[in-house]
C-alpha cells in the first residue's frame, strides 16, 4: 500500500493523538501518517521548512486532521496559511477538535475547512467518527489533482 | 500896453523858422553820423570774422604740414640705427655679389615703397654712389641730394631733403635721407638711404585744398633763398611757379615775402598777381617753409560793400524824409504865421476893448519887481482900487497874508513859462473884505520871447460857491433819502432819479434819465398819470396818493406818492417832482391785521372751548362764544351785558378771589381749576386759562374754560384703579415692571426694585442703559424691542442679580396695548426659579453620575462576559480531552486485554468510562447553560404545537416500546427564539417522557391557559411527580430530586428552561405531588404575537 497518500495529523495532546492513531489503525487505514505536535511543525511539514526543509513538496498529504487549540500557532492560523498558499490551498482539511463553540465552527468554515468534526468523549463514538472520516476522505472523496493549486 | 502881443507873435514865427532849420541840420548830421558808425561797426565785426576764418585755416594747414613732415622722418627712422639693417648694409657694401643680402635689402626698401609717398628708394654708399635702388638701376642722384648726403653724415640723424628740381626729369621732388653708420667701427658712415618723395601725389594737393568754397582763396608755401622768396608750389592763378617764381623780399606788401621773412599774423597786401588780398602768415616749425593763406580782398569785402550800399541807401532815404518833414512843417508855420499876424492886427483893438470891458478883473505884473503894470475896470470893480492907485504898486494889499507865499510861488512858475489856470483862492477887496476868487495867471513875453510880465484874470466866485453848497446839500438830502425822489418834465420824461428810486424800483439812474415815467406805471393805471399831470399843470399838488408802481423785476410796489410842480424862474411849471414811498409793508400789515381780526373772531365763535370776555372791575360779560353758552346753558344774548353776580355763576367766591390774586400776580393764568354753576344749577368743574387784556381803556379778562367734570371723575376712577393695581403689584410675590414704547421705565414693583437695589421712584423715567451694565442693558433692550415689534408674549429664563446675588428668574414679557390696540410698552413679570434651577442642576449632575456608573458597570460586565466566554471556551476544549483519554484508554484496555482482566477489573474500567462520559455530558450541559445566557435571541413566529408534536415524535421513535399519550393543544403560536424554545420543549417533554417511564398509562399534555390576560403554557405529565416542599430546588442547576439510578439526568434541564424563559421575559414554575405527576408552567413575553 505504498502508493497511498499520507495523512497529516496535527494534534498537541498525546492522548488524543494516540487515540486517533488507534482508531485509524483499528479501521485498517494503512496510509502513511505524519504527526505534527503544534502549528509550527505542521507548517514546516507543509511548506518544507524547519525540520522538514528539503522535503519533496510534490508529496502533500491527502488529508489533514487539524486540532484547533495548538501551541505556538493555533489551528485556525495554520488553516489560514494553508489556504493562502497555492501549494496547500486545495488540500482537504478536517478540523477535529474538542470544541463545539459556534465561533470555532463558523471561523473554521470561513477559512476554508472541508469538515468540522467534534471529538466525542466516548471512544466508541470517536472511533466511529474517525472510521467514517477515513472512509470518506480517503476512499470516497476524489481529491484534487496533485499540484492543482499551483498556478 | 497890449500892442506888444502882435510883435511877440511875429517874433515867434521867425524864431520857429530858424528853429526848423536847426532841427533839420541836427537830424541830417545825426542820420549821416549814425550811418557812418553803423557801417564802421559792421565792417569791424565782419573783418574780425574773416580774419578768424583765415587764421584758423592757416593753423589747420600748418598742423597738417608739421604732421606730414614728422611722419616722413618717422619712415626714415625705421632704418636709422637699426642694427640688423646696418649689418645687412655693411654685408652688402662689402660683398656686393652676395645676392642674399641684396635681396634682403631690396625687401626692406620695398617695404617703404609700399607707401606711394616714395617713388624711389635707394642705397648710396659713403661716396654718394647709388649701390642699390628700387626701381633698379637708377641714375645717380641730383647734385643737391648728393650734397645733402654728405651733410647728413655730419648731422648724424634722419633729415628731410627739401624740394628740389631733379636734374634728370626736371620734376620737383623731396626726399628723406637716412645715414647708416657702422656701429662696430667707430660710427663710420657706411652709406645713406634715400627715399624720394613726389610732392604732386599728396603734398601739393594737401596745401592747395581750401576747406570752404571760395573763388579766390588759396594756400601757398614759400621759403627764403637769400634776398628772395621762392614759391614752392604751383599757384592757383599762375602756372609753373614751383621753385621758379621768385620775388624780392623787399616787397612789404607781398604776403609771401613777409611770410618768408618770418612774419606771422594777418595782413592786407598785394599778392603775386598785383591784386589786393587778405592773408594769414605762418612759419612751419622745424622747416625752411612759411605758409600764406590768402584770399582776394574783393571776395572778402564783397558782402561788406553790398552792406555799405544798403546802409547808404537807407540813410539817404531817412535824410530825405527828414528834410521833407521839416520843409512841410516850415510851410505850415509860414502860413500860420501870416494868418496869426493878420488876425492879431485885427484883433488887437478888440482885445483891448474886451479886456477893458470884462467883468473879470484883469491885471498884469512884472515878473522881477512884481509891480502892477495894468489894471482894468473889472479889477477896479472887484477890488475897489482904482487903476491909478494900483499901477506901479506891488499889489500885496489885495493878497491875504496867508496867500503871499502862494502868490510868489505862482510868479516863479509863470516866470518859467507855466500857466496857472482857474486856481481858486482868496483875495481881499479894499476895506479888507475877503473874496473867493478863481485866478488864471499866464506869462507875457517880449518880442524876443523872454517872459517879462504875468497877466492875471480874476473872477469872483463867492456867489457860485454859495449856490454850489446849497445845491450839494439838497442833492445830499435827495440822494440819502429812502424815498424815491424823481423829477420829470411835463411830458413825463424823467430828469432825475435818486438812490432811493434806484433801490425802490431797481432801475439805475443811467437807465431812467430821459425815459418816460410811464415805465414804472402799471398798464391799467396809465390813465391816472395823465390825470396827475393835468392836475399839476393847473398848479395843484398831490399828497400821499396811494397807488401801485412796477419795479424793474416786475414786482408791484405799493407806493404813496407826493407830487409837486417845479417852476422855472418865471414861475412857469416845467415839470414835477415826485416822492414815492414804499408802503408795501404797511399794506401787508393792514391786510394781515384785518385777516387776523377775522380769524380771531371766527375762532372765538367757533371754538369748542368755552371762551368769555368780561370786565375785571364789574365782572360784566362783554362777549361769550357758543361753546360757553352751551356749557352754562345760557344763550349769548342772556349773558352779554350782565355780570357774574347777576348770573350767580360762581359757586365759591373765594375761588374767584384766588383767581384774581393770581392774575394780579402773573397777568396770565393757566389751568386754574374752579367750579361754576350753569343755568340749571349744575356745577361744572372747569379748568380755566386766561389773561388780562385792556379793551377801550377798561381792564378785561379773556379766558377759556374746559369742562373737566368728566375728567375729574375719570381721574378719580383712575386713581382708584391705580391704587388697586398698585396693591396688586405690591402684594403678589411676582416682581413686575413696565416700560413705555421707548423702553423707559414706567413702573417697578417694590420687591423688584429691592432686588436691583433701586428705589422705585429713582427708576421711573430711566432707561436700562442708565440702570444696568451695558451688556445687560443691551440684552434687555433687544428683548423689549423684539416683543414690542412682534407683539408676542415671551417667556424667558434668565439670570439676574438680586441683592447682589445671582439668581434665576422666569420672566414673562408681554406687549402692553392701549385702547386702540397699539403697543405702547412692555410689561415684565418675574418670579424666582433659583430653587427649581438648582434642583434641575442637581438632577442633571445625578443623571450624569448615574450614566457614568452605568457605563462603568457595563464595562465591568463586558469584561466579565469576556472572561466567562474565555472560561467556557477553555472548558469546552480542555476539560473534555482528559475525559476522552480516560474513556479511550479504558476502552483500549478492555479491547486489547479483555482476556487478562477479570470481570471486576473490567467492571471498574466500565465505571471509569461511564464516569468520563457522564462528566462529558455535565460539561456539555454547563456549556449550554452558559451559552443560553449569552446567545442572542432571534424572535420569530413559532408554532409551538408543531414543535411539541415533532419532539414528542422523536421521543416515541427513540423508545417505540413505550405507550405514551401525547396531547398537544392545537394552534399554540408564539413569538420567540426558535432554537432556545426548542431546548425548553425538549427538556420539558424529555422530563415528562422520563418521569412517566414507570407509568402504565403515561400521558403528557402540552397546552396553554389564559389567566389575567396572559397565556400560561404548560407541560403536564402523570409521572413520578415531586414533593412541593422541594419546589424551590427544582429549577436550580444540577439540582435533582431523583437519583440517577431512578431517573437519569444531570439536573441542568429545568435550570436551562428557566433561564431561557427568563430571557424571553417570561416566568417558569412547577406544581406537582409525589406520584401524581408534575406540571411545569411558563409564560413568554408576548410581543407582536397577536398577528
Amino acid at each position: 500500500m505504498n502508493g497511498l497518500k499520507t495523512i497529516l495529523i496535527v494534534e498537541d495532546n498525546p492522548d488524543d493523538l494516540a487515540l486517533t492513531l488507534r482508531a485509524l489503525k483499528g479501521h485498517n487505514v494503512a496510509n502513511k501518517i505524519v504527526e505534527a505536535h503544534d502549528g509550527v511543525e505542521a507548517l514546516d511539514y507543509l511548506f518544507g521548512t524547519g525540520a522538514h526543509a528539503g522535503r519533496d513538496l510534490r508529496e502533500q498529504p491527502q488529508l489533514v486532521l487539524l486540532d484547533l487549540k495548538l501551541p505556538k500557532v493555533d489551528g485556525l492560523e495554520v488553516l489560514r496559511r494553508m489556504r493562502s498558499d497555492p501549494r496547500t490551498r486545495l488540500l482537504s482539511v478536517v478540523i477535529l477538535t474538542s470544541s463545539d463553540e459556534e465561533k470555532d465552527v463558523v471561523n473554521g468554515y470561513a477559512l476554508g475547512a472541508n469538515s468540522f468534526v467534534r471529538k466525542p468523549v466516548d471512544f466508541n463514538q470517536f472511533a466511529e467518527s474517525v472510521r467514517q472520516l477515513g472512509c470518506y476522505w480517503l476512499l470516497i472523496n476524489e481529491p484534487p489533482p496533485p499540484c492543482a493549486g499551483i498556478p | 500896453m497890449f500892442e506888444n502881443s502882435s510883435k511877440f507873435a511875429r517874433q515867434d514865427a521867425h524864431t520857429a523858422e530858424w528853429v526848423l532849420g536847426l532841427i533839420f541840420a541836427c537830424l541830417a548830421a545825426g542820420i549821416v553820423g549814425t550811418g557812418y558808425f553803423y557801417y564802421r561797426n559792421y565792417e569791424k565785426i565782419y573783418r574780425a570774422a574773416v580774419e578768424r576764418q583765415l587764421t584758423s585755416i592757416a593753423d589747420l594747414k600748418v598742423s597738417d604740414l608739421v604732421q606730414w613732415r614728422n611722419e616722413r622722418l618717422g619712415d626714415g627712422s625705421i632704418f636709422f640705427q637699426n642694427a640688423s639693417f646696418t649689418a645687412l648694409v655693411r654685408r652688402f657694401l662689402e660683398k656686393p655679389e652676395d645676392l642674399d643680402s641684396k635681396q634682403q635689402l631690396q625687401v626692406w626698401l620695398s617695404k617703404c615703397q609700399a607707401h606711394n609717398w616714395y617713388d624711389q628708394t635707394r642705397l648710396l654708399d659713403a661716396q654718394g654712389v647709388t649701390r642699390l635702388s628700387l626701381p633698379a638701376a637708377l641714375p645717380a642722384v641730383s647734385t643737391s641730394v648728393a650734397r645733402s648726403v654728405s651733410e647728413g653724415t655730419r648731422l648724424g640723424r634722419v633729415t628731410l631733403h627739401d624740394l628740389y628740381r631733379s636734374e634728370q626729369d626736371q620734376q620737383i621732388y623731396m626726399g628723406v635721407l637716412v645715414p647708416i653708420f657702422d656701429e662696430q667701427n667707430a660710427n663710420r658712415l657706411l652709406g645713406t638711404i634715400f627715399l624720394r618723395i613726389d610732392p604732386s601725389t599728396y603734398l601739393y594737393p594737401m596745401i592747395q585744398r581750401w576747406p570752404t568754397p571760395s573763388s579766390t582763396a588759396e594756400t601757398l608755401i614759400v621759403r627764403r633763398e637769400g634776398n628772395e622768396v621762392v614759391f614752392l608750389n604751383n599757384l592757383r592763378f599762375q602756372r609753373n611757379t614751383a621753385l621758379t617764381l621768385r620775388e624780392s623780399l623787399d616787397g612789404t606788401l607781398l604776403p609771401a615775402a613777409q611770410a618768408a621773412l618770418g612774419k606771422e599774423g594777418i595782413m592786407e597786401g598785394i599778392d603775386y598777381r598785383g591784386v589786393p588780398v587778405v592773408a594769414a602768415l605762418r612759419t612751419i616749425p622745424d622747416s625752411p617753409w612759411s605758409l600764406v593763406a590768402r584770399i582776394d580782398a574783393s571776395e572778402v569785402y564783397a558782402p561788406l560793400h553790398s552792406q555799405l550800399r544798403i546802409i547808404v541807401g537807407l540813410f539817404s532815404a531817412l535824410l530825405f524824409g527828414a528834410g521833407a518833414g521839416v520843409g512841410f512843417i516850415w510851410r505850415g508855420q509860414r502860413a500860420l504865421l501870416s494868418r496869426t499876424e493878420h488876425s492879431l492886427e485885427s484883433n488887437r483893438g478888440k482885445l483891448v476893448a474886451i479886456i477893458e470891458s470884462s467883468d473879470n478883473a484883469i491885471y498884469s505884473k512884472t515878473i522881477d519887481g512884481a509891480l502892477i503894470t495894468s489894471w482894468n475896470e473889472g479889477a477896479e470893480r472887484l477890488f475897489g482900487y482904482k487903476a491909478a492907485e494900483m499901477i506901479g504898486q506891488s499889489g500885496v494889499s489885495i493878497i491875504p497874508q496867508a496867500f503871499l507865499a502862494e502868490e510868489n510861488e505862482f510868479r516863479g512858475r509863470v516866470g518859467k513859462g507855466e500857466h496857472i489856470r482857474s486856481h481858486e483862492t482868496v483875495r481881499i477887496a479894499k476895506g479888507g473884505r475877503p473874496i473867493a476868487v478863481s485866478m488864471t495867471v499866464s506869462p507875457i513875453r517880449d518880442s524876443a520871447g523872454r517872459i517879462i510880465e504875468e497877466s492875471a484874470i480874476v473872477s469872483d466866485i463867492t456867489e457860485r460857491r454859495r449856490a454850489e453848497e446849497s445845491r450839494s446839500r439838497l442833492a445830499a438830502i435827495i440822494e440819502s433819502s429812502d424815498d424815491a425822489i424823481i423829477s420829470k418834465k411835463l411830458d413825463g420824461t424823467i430828469t432825475s432819479w435818486n438812490a432811493g428810486a434806484e433801490k425802490l424800483f431797481g432801475y439805475q439812474v443811467a437807465e431812467m434819465i430821459g425815459q418816460p415815467i410811464t415805465r414804472i406805471i402799471p398798464p391799467e393805471l396809465q390813465a391816472d398819470e395823465k390825470e396827475i399831470l393835468d392836475r399839476l399843470k393847473n398848479g395843484g399838488r398831490i399828497r400821499s396818493y396811494e397807488t401801485v408802481r412796477i419795479a424793474k423785476d416786475g414786482r408791484r410796489v405799493n407806493t404813496s406818492l407826493t407830487i409837486s410842480p417845479i417852476f422855472d424862474g418865471e414861475g412857469k411849471i416845467i415839470g414835477a417832482s415826485k416822492i414815492c414811498r414804499d408802503i408795501s409793508e404797511r399794506k401787508r400789515d393792514e391786510v394781515a391785521l384785518r385777516e387776523s381780526e377775522k380769524r380771531f373772531s371766527e375762532m372765538f365763535n367757533s371754538s369748542p372751548v368755552a371762551t368769555s370776555l368780561s370786565t375785571v372791575r364789574e365782572g360784566r360779560y362783554l362777549d361769550v362764544n357758543d361753546a360757553w353758552a352751551k356749557m352754562y346753558e345760557r344763550p349769548r344774548d342772556d349773558v352779554v351785558g350782565r355780570t357774574v353776580f347777576d348770573l350767580n355763576i360762581w359757586v365759591d367766591l373765594d375761588r374767584r378771589a384766588a383767581l384774581f390774586a393770581k392774575l394780579q400776580e402773573r397777568g396770565i393764568v393757566r389751568d386754574f381749576e374752579m367750579e361754576l354753576r350753569s343755568k340749571s344749577g349744575r356745577v361744572v368743574q372747569i379748568s380755566w386759562s386766561g389773561t388780562k387784556v385792556v379793551i377801550g381803556g377798561e381792564s378785561c379778562l379773556l379766558g377759556s374754560a374746559l369742562d373737566i367734570t368728566e375728567r375729574k371723575l375719570a381721574e378719580e376712577m383712575l386713581r382708584a384703579s391705580e391704587a388697586k393695581f398698585r396693591t396688586l403689584v405690591e402684594n403678589i410675590p411676582q416682581k413686575i415692571l413696565m416700560k413705555d414704547r421707548n423702553c423707559r421705565w414706567i413702573s417697578i414693583s417694590k420687591n423688584l426694585a429691592r432686588d436691583f437695589g433701586f428705589r422705585p421712584e429713582d427708576v421711573v423715567g430711566k432707561t436700562d442703559s442708565q440702570l444696568f451694565t451695558p451688556e445687560l442693558a443691551a440684552k434687555y433692550h433687544a428683548d423689549d424691542v423684539r416683543i414690542m415689534e412682534t407683539g408676542h408674549v415671551e417667556e424667558l429664563e434668565e439670570k439676574y442679580l438680586a441683592e447682589g446675588k445671582e439668581t434665576w428668574v422666569n420672566t414673562i414679557k408681554t406687549p402692553v396695548r392701549n385702547a386702540n390696540g397699539e403697543i405702547v410698552g412692555v410689561l415684565g413679570i418675574f418670579w424666582d426659579i433659583t430653587e427649581r434651577k438648582q434642583a434641575q442642576e442637581a438632577l442633571r449632575t445625578l443623571n450624569a453620575e448615574l450614566e457614568q456608573r452605568v457605563r462603568d458597570r457595563t464595562t465591568a460586565l463586558e469584561a466579565s462576559n469576556k472572561e466567562l466566554e474565555a472560561f467556557s471556551y477553555s472548558v469546552s476544549h480542555d476539560l473534555r480531552a482528559p475525559l476522552r483519554a480516560m474513556d479511550g484508554f479504558s476502552m483500549a484496555l478492555l479491547d486489547d486485554n479483555a482476556g487478562k482482566l477479570d470481570e471486576t477489573a473490567q467492571g471498574y474500567l466500565r465505571r471509569i468510562r461511564a464516569g468520563s462520559q457522564r462528566m462529558a455530558t455535565l460539561i456539555d450541559d454547563l456549556l449550554n447553560l452558559s451559552r443560553v445566557t449569552r446567545a442572542k435571541l432571534l424572535r420569530e413566529s413559532v408554532d409551538l404545537t408543531a414543535m411539541a408534536e415533532e419532539i414528542g415524535g422523536e421521543f416515541q421513535k427513540s423508545q417505540p416500546e413505550r405507550q405514551v399519550a401525547l396531547i398537544v393543544a392545537p394552534g399554540l403560536a408564539v413569538y420567540a427564539d426558535r432554537s432556545t424554545l426548542r431546548v425548553v420543549l425538549n427538556n420539558l417533554l424529555g422530563n415528562a417522557w422520563k418521569f412517566t417511564g414507570r407509568c402504565a398509562q403515561a400521558r403528557i399534555e402540552v397546552g396553554a391557559q389564559e389567566r389575567d390576560g396572559q397565556r400560561i403554557f404548560f407541560v403536564r405529565d402523570n409521572g413520578a411527580g415531586f414533593d412541593m416542599a422541594y419546589v424551590d430546588k427544582l429549577f436550580g442547576a444540577f439540582q435533582r430530586l431523583h437519583s440517577t439510578q431512578e431517573f437519569e439526568g444531570t439536573g441542568i434541564g429545568l435550570a436551562l428552561v428557566q433561564r431561557i424563559i427568563n430571557r424571553h421575559g417570561g416566568r417558569a414554575w412547577a406544581e406537582g405531588a409525589v406520584g401524581r405527576g408534575a406540571t411545569v408552567y411558563f409564560t413568554l413575553e408576548e410581543k407582536g404575537t397577536d398577528s
